[in-house]
């Protein structure tokens, strides 16, 4: 006896599916790879190792991808509303902490050092995975820019946590500085990446919202180092 | 190196060998020295009963055809593998399992999302060895049934602001509706919906609401959870069940079909919508959800015979009697050497049989299912006794059909619901004019039992009344006002004269007995949490 459901038979399959499921695929594979870039990394130290900086940049160029592919995915769920805002409490410290630990690899081989500023009790709500993503990707790009450190500040302001990534770099070009509210016009995706990232990041912001008020991006130049300043705030 | 993750045992469950070794290599930098990974759920499954874990990894998706991450979840809590101490991490593909496994009975202690760092699974593991160390009285006191004294420990911990108060607050509201303190509870939630609007905290507040019989205020609690967010498995659950309470059992199953379409992979949900479906006669839709069911179960622990009787029972309905034969003969196969199944198989048989018209199987079947019950009294569900009733009557065994009507009585005599059930079975039976007669005089029988409790109490002849009652509730186990009773006289003695650890191991013993079939009644509730003071004195 056949207790499946006998209905509708052979589907053709749509292409967005298709390129949905690829895209799992390529990220799922794209994971295996940077495990093994991180071993091999572990023993390829830069004193010890010529080709250490190649490997750097080869492991640099495999996280870019996949931070955009985990990208893509989260906003295709977004749009097809697949993908909704699990707003829950947590520690910020916790959550930062977390960030940290996922980029340490990354930031190491690139010989950035990380500093963290943020109360120990402090504690917010928000979709730990939607934005642990928008944190992941803006330090991605700041690795671009700074020279050798990276803040990561969390801190109450007006009812909203400030969650900011601060560098030591030349700062972000005019076309992406926006002092404050969301980004979704500046968005140009001919000046590559950053503008999908800031797009990611202020779909995410606008998707937070308590008592009336929406969460928003701003960048800035200046912060703590000198360098660019990006700031995602949630209500 | 620090050394906390050195004596844990850990156990790998992945399918894929690189990811499995690669998992291997994390925590052997970690320090962990006992480690062990297997490539299916179900050698996980026999690798926990063999040793005891610390850790264990577990992807989601274990291949085709398997079972799955969560289904090795539910086994090993069900089995109780994994004691409050052990750390189980799932390890998913992407970010939507909180969605895809919404209200799932079992939930593991955390979710890693694919791909991470090694740094990432260090972070987390320390973290969740740190609270379990820390929480390690609380988990203990909630496996030992002992909520009030979890309460005071939630207190207690609260009490010096920790870093996890929300966490710790949901803990409570959670427990105080566990003991039947639902005003502890509401207050609790209203605490947290005070500083922030989380829907957690209103979940508890419409929980609430429904064992205190508030199911207006309930139904408004979880449409607007609902209307917040669409994917709130939780909450359609919740207003299905409202929903029936308030006698709307066709909106109910509205409510329950999309909570199915959104969380398509519970059993016990997928069940419950056959089982609606089919009160509302709704055939096309009850077979459906049962098959689904048993198709879901085919790996799980939560599979059931009583998926396939419900299934059978529907397409007798539908005349299509070949196929509920099929499923009858499925139930045995898949569920060998269990006596319940073979039970409902050899009633459905009897239905089917009898259905067709084929008096000698009929009788055959329904002789079989008669032994199995004698050697089984007590443990047979009022569903299937009802249906073994009414296969008696068909083949004109009546005397068989009244010892069972009279069972159902005696277990549930003060249910008007089943009652009228019972009834109906009568009305249809060659006992037709002495039906309600039956009905009454074994009410009766059982009323007289309890008043005769409720009398010595009265007079003060406690340890009398106790005895008596005990003696009458270990005849009639599944009836939950003789057994509910028993426990107040020993719990009124206990009040009185203190601490006795007899009663206290009879009383929990009656009130696991109810908490079976009616966990939700008011009186187990209540008599829940004072059995939960005297033990916590």
């Amino acid at each position: 006896m056949d207790f499946k459901e006998s209905e509708g038979g052979h589907q053709q399959a749509d292409f967005t599916t298709i390129l949905v499921s690829t895209i799992h695929d390529v990220k799922n594979s794209l994971g295996l790879v940077l495990h093994t870039l991180d071993e091999v990394m572990e023993v390829c130290t830069p004193q010890e190792c010529k080709v250490h900086d190649r490997f750097a940049k080869l492991h640099y160029e495999a996280k870019r991808v996949s931070n955009d592919l985990v990208r893509l995915l989260s906003l295709y769920k977004i749009g097809n509303q697949q993908l909704l805002c699990n707003i829950s409490d947590y520690s910020v410290a916790d959550f930062l902490e977390d960030c940290q630990a996922q980029n340490k690899p990354l930031l190491q081989m690139n010989g950035i050092s990380v500093e963290t500023e943020c109360a120990d009790d402090l504690l917010w709500y928000f979709d730990t995975e939607l934005l642990a993503g928008v944190v992941n990707t803006v330090i991605n790009n700041a690795l671009r820019y700074t020279q050798d450190r990276l803040k990561l500040v969390a801190r109450e302001e007006n009812g909203f946590l400030r969650l900011s990534v601060e560098d030591d770099g030349d700062g972000y070009p005019d076309a992406l500085l926006h002092g404050d509210a969301d980004a979704k016009g500046g968005v140009s995706f001919q000046t590559g990446s950053t503008g999908l990232g800031l797009y990611f990041a202020s779909v995410v912001a606008r998707m937070h919202e308590n008592q009336g008020r929406q969460g928003y991006i701003t960048t800035q130049n200046g912060g703590s180092y000198g360098g660019g300043r990006f700031s995602i705030y949630i209500p | 190196m620090e050394t906390i993750f050195k004596d844990k045992k850990v156990l790998v469950i992945d399918d894929f060998p690189e990811m499995r070794s690669s998992l291997r290599r994390m925590l052997d930098s970690f320090g962990v020295e006992s480690c062990d990974d297997v490539d299916s759920g179900e050698r996980a499954i026999e690798k926990m009963e063999e040793k005891a874990y610390d850790i264990v990894l577990c992807d989601y998706n274990l291949g085709l055809d398997r079972k799955d991450g969560q289904q090795v979840l539910e086994e090993a809590k069900h089995r109780e593998l994994l004691p409050y101490h052990v750390i189980f991490m799932m390890i998913t593909a992407e970010n939507t399992m909180a969605m895809v496994m919404g209200a799932v009975e079992y939930k593991p202690d955390d979710y890693l999302t694919k791909p991470f760092t090694k740094e990432v699974l260090h972070t987390r593991l320390k973290r969740l060895l740190e609270r379990k160390t820390h929480m390690v009285g609380l988990e203990q006191a909630i496996h030992n049934k002992e909520y009030r004294k979890a309460i005071a420990i939630c207190d207690s911990h609260l009490a010096s602001k920790p870093k996890n108060i929300m966490e710790l607050l949901k803990v409570k509201g959670g427990l105080c509706i566990k003991a039947g303190d639902f005003e502890l509870a509401v207050k609790t939630y209203e605490q947290v919906l005070g500083v922030r609007d989380l829907p957690w905290a209103r979940m508890g507040l419409g929980k609430s609401a429904y064992y205190e019989n508030r199911f207006e205020d309930a139904k408004k609690t979880f449409e607007g959870l609902i209307e917040q967010n669409k994917t709130n498995i939780e909450a359609y659950d919740w207003l299905a069940k409202v929903l029936v309470k308030l006698d709307q059992p066709e909106v109910a199953q509205e409510v329950l079909a999309k909570a199915v379409k959104l969380s398509p992979n519970a059993i016990r949900r997928m069940n419950q919508l056959g089982e609606l479906a089919h009160e509302n006669n709704d055939l096309d839709t009850a077979k459906k959800s049962y098959k689904k069911a048993i198709q879901l179960g085919k790996h799980s622990c939560l599979k059931g015979p009583e998926h396939f009787t419900g299934l059978a029972k529907v397409l007798v309905e539908q005349d299509n009697t070949d196929e509920a034969l099929e499923v009858a003969q499925a139930t045995r196969k898949e569920f060998k050497g269990n006596t319940d199944a073979d039970l409902q198989a050899s009633v459905m048989e009897g239905v089917i049989y009898t259905q067709r018209h084929e008096e000698d199987k009929a009788k055959e079947a329904i002789g079989k299912a008669n032994k199995i019950y004698e050697e089984n009294k007590g443990e047979v569900s009022a569903s299937v006794t009802m249906d073994m009733a009414k296969v008696n009557f068909a083949v004109g065994d009546e005397e068989h059909g009244k010892d069972l009507v009279q069972d159902l009585v005696r277990d549930h005599h003060e249910d008007d619901k089943l009652l009228k059930e019972v009834e109906a079975v009568l009305e249809n039976s060659s006992l037709k004019d002495e039906g309600k007669e039956i009905i009454e005089q074994t009410k009766k029988e059982i009323i007289d039992i309890n008043n005769k409790g409720v009398y010595l109490v009265k007079e003060g002849k406690m340890e009398e009344a106790i005895s008596f009652l005990e003696q009458a509730a270990d005849g009639l186990p599944n009836n939950k006002t003789i057994n509910l009773n028993a426990v107040q006289a020993m719990l009124l003695y206990m009040e009185r004269n203190g601490k006795d650890d007899s009663y206290i191991k009879k009383s929990r013993q009656f009130l696991d007995r109810v908490a079976k079939t009616d966990p939700a009644s008011e009186k187990y509730q209540r008599l829940a949490a004072v059995y939960q003071g005297i033990i916590a004195a």
